[in-house]
């Protein structure tokens, strides 16, 4: 089949017009689909939260026309704010502990992932990524039993939470300082050395603050990450525990969807306000 | 300045597994010199300076500084600059804070690291630049940040790893010189490692060859290029006229040397009667003269047919068939009489630039 248009091409070749460029061609990829699929995403981020927004206010709803206001009311915030400012404060009980944990453990290791040679490198670099593909509900199921019997037996509800959710939340610390020590120019350290400073003062004069940047979005992740968590928190908790995607839990488990929706509206807008703000904290950070 | 010191590497031993990178070195820098370790890529030069600077340890040997054995002292206990291939310039302060770095962990007074900085800055003509960080420098800007954080601490020692290897042709010729004035201003013990021997020859008080882990030859720039020890060395530094023999007679300091040219007088070093040698010349060592003239008193000559005349500017290149099997490549000055390609001319060198070397 080829052998037989090429003859036809051939054929034609001598009397066909010189084709005229075509315009389009210079153009990038994805250059039509890309504003469709934009929208597409844009839509489904923001319509959840316009939902549960337009739930929570409204005392009536109905899916098609729900997201337009209609007896606007704001009594199930004020009925529900205490639990809801509980929920933050459980939530940021949590999360602070396990930032600043997952920091302590994931500096030294993305540092020695990065800049050492030892026997089991490759395997603590499989390592450290496993709770990334590991069905967080997996983990958790394995961590309550832990904490029920055996020798961690015991241990307070908050720091199993916390160990839990640094568990999960370390390749999210990892793998930013991973990624800026690779771009660290090793000489630095040396330099710092041969000028005077001793191993940890070299490393924290030079190193961590040209990859503070990248710390502080590990520290977005990982705060995201556990005030996102639900898997673990559920079955590490006690009845007095209740984070904010518990309190949303609970809140349907209720039977009102209304006020779930109320308690899940407040949380996220604490959520997004925390990132927002580390958010601008890593931009002001790249002083150079 | 007054503090230069003496460095002495004795007899120093590297392996990494299997592969010995250093095989037992010795080397006498004197204070004051300007030292350079000149070797292809890969010999172990870098291996070697970065030790001196405590980066790493010797399997076995010593490393003296001042008479004292730095060994197995970290780096931030040994007062030596370093001036990396690289500058690992600190990205995230400013040229004014580079160079205070080592000033601030001496903890001296405010004023003085002030007062310590400017002067370094305006040695290496930065003062205007002192409150850019380093992504604002030029490449040639940066080395010498990296050079005025070096020698503000007051090293005893200024070790620089091929601190011009990231630079244009042009500025690396420039900044040649100038580090050459400047370590003689300081009078700082320094030891500069290339691989670029016009830039060795250029700089050093006295240039370490090294070849695969071992010392080749230590010697002034004059040395290593007019007698050159080795083979390695003169292919190294720019020997190409290579023309193989046997050795006739040994006569003191010359050797006669039986080549497919014929019998040829070279300066040895230890060569014996019936060794096989290279007869290494200059290019450059090579005069050209029209056939017929009389036979000169002293030195080399050879008859040979033009095969190849190429005009570069400050010098023509010729090759001179001198026999069935060798060519000479000769290099003349500009000015000289030109040859043309065909003609008949006579190849003649002084006899101590021919050296006989252990084949
Ligand atoms: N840390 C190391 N581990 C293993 N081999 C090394 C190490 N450092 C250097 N080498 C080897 O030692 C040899 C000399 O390296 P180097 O000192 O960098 O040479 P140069 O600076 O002369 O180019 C090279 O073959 C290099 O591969
Ligand atoms: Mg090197």
């Amino acid at each position: 089949m080829s052998g037989l248009s090429g003859t036809v091409v051939a054929e034609k070749l001598p009397t066909a017009p010189v084709p005229a460029p075509r315009r389009g061609s210079f153009l990038p990829p994805f250059r039509w689909i890309f504003p469709a699929t934009t929208l597409g995403l844009i839509l489904f981020i923001i319509l959840p939260p316009i939902t549960l927004l337009s739930l929570s206010v409204n005392d009536r709803f109905d899916l098609v026309w729900g997201i337009f206001p209609a007896g606007v009311s704001f009594d199930l915030y004020r009925e529900s704010g205490p639990a809801i400012l509980r929920s933050v404060a459980h939530s940021m009980r949590i999360a602070v502990p396990t930032v600043i944990l997952s920091f302590l453990v994931g500096l030294p290791v993305a540092y020695a992932l990065v800049r050492l040679r030892f026997p089991g490198r490759g395997l603590l670099a499989e390592l450290v990524n496993l709770p990334l593909v590991f069905p967080p509900i997996v983990l958790a199921f394995g961590l309550m039993q832990m904490f029920k019997q055996g020798p961690f037996a015991g241990v307070s509800p908050w720091v199993a939470i916390v160990l839990g959710h640094t568990i999960v939340s370390l390749p999210f610390m990892i793998q930013p300082i991973i990624a800026a020590l690779q771009r660290v120019d090793i000489a630095v350290e040396d330099a710092a050395r041969s000028l005077g400073a001793s191993p940890l003062r070299a490393f924290l004069t030079t190193v961590l603050p040209i990859i503070v940047p990248s710390v502080l979005t590990g520290v977005a992740l990982v705060f995201a990450r556990s005030i996102s968590d639900f898997e673990i928190t559920l079955l590490l908790t006690t009845p007095e525990i209740s984070t904010m995607p518990i309190a949303i839990y609970q809140a349907f488990e209720s039977g009102s969807t209304r006020l779930g929706a109320a308690v899940a509206m407040a949380t996220n807008l604490f959520a997004v306000g925390v990132i927002v703000i580390l958010e601008v904290a890593v931009r002001r950070v790249r002083w150079w | 300045m007054v503090n230069a010191s003496d460095l002495s590497i004795q007899s120093v031993t590297k392996s990494f597994g299997p592969n010995t990178v250093l095989d037992g070195i010795s080397i006498d820098v004197r204070p004051g010199e300007f030292m350079t370790f000149l070797g292809p890529s890969g010999c172990g030069k870098t291996t070697l300076l970065r030790m001196v600077g405590g980066f790493g340890e010797p399997d076995s040997g010593r490393i003296l500084l001042a008479g004292r054995d730095i060994t197995h002292l970290p780096p931030n206990q040994r007062d030596c600059g370093f001036v990396f291939q690289s500058y690992a310039l600190f990205p995230h302060m400013t040229v004014r804070a580079n160079v205070a770095y080592g000033l601030k962990l001496r903890k001296l007074p405010a004023a003085e690291i002030e007062s310590r900085v400017a002067t370094v800055l305006s040695m290496v003509g930065l003062e205007a630049f002192a409150d850019r960080h380093p992504k604002q420098l030029s490449g040639g800007q940066q080395q010498r940040v990296a050079i005025a954080r070096a020698i503000a601490i007051r090293p005893s020692l200024l070790l620089m790893d091929e601190p011009l290897s990231n630079l244009d042709a042009k500025l690396r010729e420039r900044i040649r010189f100038e580090l050459r004035a400047l370590q003689k201003q300081l009078g700082i013990t320094t030891v500069f490692v290339t691989h670029d021997q016009e830039e060795a020859m250029a700089v050093s008080d006295r240039i370490v060859v090294m070849n695969k882990g071992h010392i080749e030859q230590i010697g002034t720039p004059a040395e290593i290029y007019g007698e050159p020890a080795s083979l390695f060395v003169a292919d190294f530094v720019g020997v190409n006229n290579l023309v193989p023999g046997k050795v006739r007679e040994a006569r003191g300091r010359t050797v006669m040397v039986e080549t497919a040219a014929g019998l040829l007088e070279a300066s040895h070093r230890s060569s014996s009667t019936g060794e096989n040698v290279q007869l290494a010349l200059r290019p450059e060592m090579i005069t050209l003269v029209p056939a017929g003239q009389p036979a000169s008193a002293m030195g080399g000559e050879l008859e040979g047919t033009v095969r190849m005349a190429a005009f570069l500017g400050a010098a023509t290149r010729y090759e001179v068939q001198v026999s069935d099997e060798v060519v000479l490549k000769v290099a003349a000055p500009a000015g000289s009489p030109p040859h043309a390609l065909g003609s008949r001319v006579l190849c003649r060198w002084p006899v101590e630039s021919a050296h006989a070397l252990r084949a």
